[in-house]
């Protein structure tokens, strides 16, 4: 993984919530998810991109330079993976609606595709699946990341497993174990760890958490957290050894009309010596919650002023509150543009941070000092 | 034509942001695409944020950050267009809300307030707008009482100064309604004209004849303006006839339907063909769409994000801007007859014919048109 905390921000189809080239400009985003059923409608396009063209797959969508990042399971769609009796696939949400797509399906699509980073093929389980069901879905899993090995270890792909089986402990082990042997694959990296939603407590998700790392103790794994990317899950997931994180966070708010506006990011080192370097504790992100705006606003001439007067994003330094709520109330889709701008930009300037405070080892503290904000 | 936020060559196509934002495009982007000069709406702007609202901020310049020019129509069209109309006197129009179902009631001197609060480098007086296929009385007496709206209008304008108030020619396609209408209002000089009344899904034929009648008439050092003309056969023609300005939300409304502008005619995205076209939109086009995406890339991506929209939206925008700033530049260099011809040979290539109204009003224009 090329840096920590990694953030792959989620797209559809390559494009960004929003986001028209020229409006990406400022924000400098270096990674992309893609998302395996945005792209299996259009096989015969793709073939005849590769066979009868000079266009690479990465010029096709427009993000060449960009880390990408391949999996089956999107946040933003509700259910894009479901189980199946075939033991070869899966079903998958795609344009025409829930469609079957075996393994092989999805591995050709990779190699067409050549991203860095590939989530092997997985099952999404039901909530309330049961034993029988997890360990068929937990063997189906393993067998998908074998093939994914298998087939691509002559490309750059590096390969990674996913961990499902929800918060429960149990569920984690099976499908830790049943994907050990990939450790001895070259061109496998690490896991992504489904399961880890919203409403769970913290406790649950540190348990969780813990007992897959348990089963790979003393391995070089890398671990990225799969859902929303919301700000305390990546707190936490960092402190926890979480190298990366699908962020979808931003533009979910956004869609929402909701503006980020957490805490101030700079601490000097004299208020970052009173905390522990120990990782974070569960409880200490328990009523935790971050800052934001919603839209609209009262149309009030004092609201003529930036969403954040020392933020420096693209809207802050060009458009007013008053201005975006207008936007809102005209239900004019540029609210959701500015607001997509504005949101991305406050995750790129936590990622920075994070990225400063892991470098001079005082990450923990760091983490200690924000929470008292939130 | 100089205006208080910078020159604008002409013809110029504006862009229309109706309610302060151009959909999916910022005011940076239109900025970047070489727009000097766009379109809002006092109908609108009125009932949000409000003219009060928008004076106490300096305007509707400084709400929507634009450094470039605006023109902002009356809101003389939505309200016949839009309202449910209750009542058009001499007084004014009385109307129905169709934000909350309120009686409205709005005066010549009350546009002109709402357009002097809001800022526009150009406004246009409220006119008693008619569908353009209306005759007899009924028009007669829109086209007169336009007139005596206008000398409200003037009346009630307070920033003489810095804006430019703008008359419309009325007349529907009734030539002797035109030419009173003409003839009243080059009396109250004005900085500009506007020729309002059609665009309203009349004969071609009767289309150009009455844009020449009213070209031929207004002042030759008098910008003219076309209003709700945009497409590009249209502004091509009309300019040649002596217009100057056009505005229309088609260019953006069917780049919302995936239908994209090409030189060839119009082309829509979501059409199956275009799933395996490796190409721009337009080769040669400097926009972001076709700089950085293939059509068989935007047609996928129609179905699946907003952004698609915004881009088709662009490059439209880019194409109508470009396309007038190329005429132009073909007048300055004394090569219009052969820019035009270029023109409507790529147009109607796939037609295989160049429709006669065409022909007819470049011959007006002394352009001599080869056939396809």
């Amino acid at each position: 993984m090329k840096k920590s905390p990694l953030f792959i921000y989620t797209t559809r189809m390559g494009s960004y919530y929003h986001l028209t080239p020229f409006n990406q400009q400022t924000l400098n985003l270096d990674t992309c998810l893609l998302s395996a059923g945005d792209f299996l409608h259009m096989e015969n396009t793709l073939k005849l991109l590769q066979s009868e063209t000079n266009i690479s797959f990465r010029q096709y969508i427009n993000q060449e330079n960009k880390i990408l990042y391949m999996t089956s399971i999107d946040s933003y769609k509700m259910k894009c993976v479901e189980g199946s009796s075939n033991k070869d696939g899966v079903k998958i949400a795609q344009l025409e609606g829930i469609k079957p797509m075996t393994n092989q399906q999805y591995i050709e699509l990779a190699k067409t595709i050549n991203p860095e980073m590939l989530v092997s093929l997985t099952e999404k389980l039901e909530i309330q699946a049961g034993q029988k069901s997890t360990k068929r879905s937990s063997a189906k899993s393993a067998k998908f990341l074998k093939e994914s090995l298998d087939q691509l270890k002559d490309t750059q792909i590096s390969i990674y497993g996913a961990i499902q089986g929800g918060l429960d402990t149990v569920s984690k082990i099976i499908a830790a174990e049943e994907q050990k042997f990939a450790i001895d694959y070259p061109n496998f990296k690490g896991f992504t760890l489904f399961g880890f939603n919203q409403g769970s407590t913290w406790q649950e998700k540190e348990d969780a958490l813990s007992v897959v790392q348990s089963v790979f103790d003393g391995y070089n794994v890398q671990y990225i957290l799969a859902g929303y990317g919301d700000i305390l899950s990546i707190l936490w997931g960092l402190s926890w050894g979480i190298e990366g994180f699908e962020i979808e966070e931003p533009f979910r708010f956004a869609q929402d009309l909701k503006v980020l506006l957490p805490p101030k990011f700079d601490a000097k080192d004299s208020e970052l010596e009173q905390f522990s370097d120990d990782k974070i504790n569960f409880y200490e992100l328990e009523g935790k919650k971050i800052n934001y705006l919603n839209f609209p606003i009262n149309s009030d001439v004092k609201e003529n002023v930036p969403l954040n007067p020392e933020c420096q994003c693209f809207s802050c330094q060009n458009h007013t509150k008053l201005y975006i709520s207008h936007l809102v109330e005209c239900k004019e889709m540029n609210a959701q543009v500015l607001l997509t701008i504005h949101n991305t930009y406050q995750y790129q300037k936590l990622q920075q941070k994070l990225q400063e405070m892991q470098n001079k080892k005082q990450l923990n503290q760091w983490i200690r000092w924000y929470l008292q904000f939130l | 034509m100089r205006l208080p936020h910078g020159e604008v060559k002409t013809p110029v196509y504006m862009p229309v942001g109706t309610k302060g934002a151009m959909k999916g495009v910022t005011y940076q982007e239109m900025d970047d695409l070489g727009c000097k000069l766009l379109l809002a709406n006092t109908y609108h702007l009125a009932y949000k944020p409000g003219g009060d609202l928008l004076e106490k901020v300096g305007g509707l310049h400084n709400f929507v950050n634009w450094k470039n020019n605006i023109l902002t129509d009356s809101g003389g069209f939505q309200m016949v267009s839009m309202s449910q109309l209750s009542e058009v006197t001499e007084e004014g129009v009385t109307f129905e809300s169709p934000y909350d179902r309120s009686k409205m009631h709005l005066r010549p001197e009350d546009s002109i307030h709402t357009q002097n609060q809001i800022g526009a480098d150009i406004i246009m007086a409220l006119d008693d707008v008619v569908k353009t296929a209306t005759a007899g009385l009924r028009m007669q007496e829109a086209s007169e009482r336009t007139t005596r709206w206008l000398d409200r209008d003037i009346a009630a304008h307070k920033r003489k100064h810095d804006q430019n108030l703008f008359p419309i020619v009325q007349g529907g396609v009734d030539s002797k309604l035109r030419e009173q209408s003409l003839n009243d209002l080059i009396q109250r000089e004005a900085n500009g004209y506007a020729i309002g009344g059609l665009a309203g899904g009349e004969d071609k034929a009767d289309f150009w004849k009455t844009v020449v009648q009213c070209t031929t008439k207004l002042p030759k050092n008098k910008p003219r303006y076309l209003m709700g003309v945009g497409y590009p056969v249209d502004i091509v023609v009309c300019s040649c006839l002596g217009v100057d300005m056009f505005d229309c939300v088609f260019s953006t409304r069917t780049a919302r339907f995936g239908t994209a502008f090409t030189e060839h005619g119009f082309l829509k995205l979501k059409n199956n063909e275009i799933a395996n076209v490796f190409e721009p939109i337009q080769k040669g086009c400097q926009c972001q769409a076709c700089k950085n995406y293939t059509q068989s890339y935007l047609h996928y991506l129609i179905a699946k994000e907003e952004v698609a929209c915004h881009l088709i939206s662009i490059h439209n925008l880019n194409y109508l801007i470009q396309l007038m700033l190329n005429l132009h530049q073909s007048i300055i260099d004394g090569k219009l007859t052969g820019f035009v011809n270029g023109f409507l040979k790529n147009w109607y290539q796939r037609e295989g014919k160049i429709p006669q109204w065409v022909i007819e009003a470049l011959e007006y224009a002394r352009l001599p048109i080869e056939q396809l």
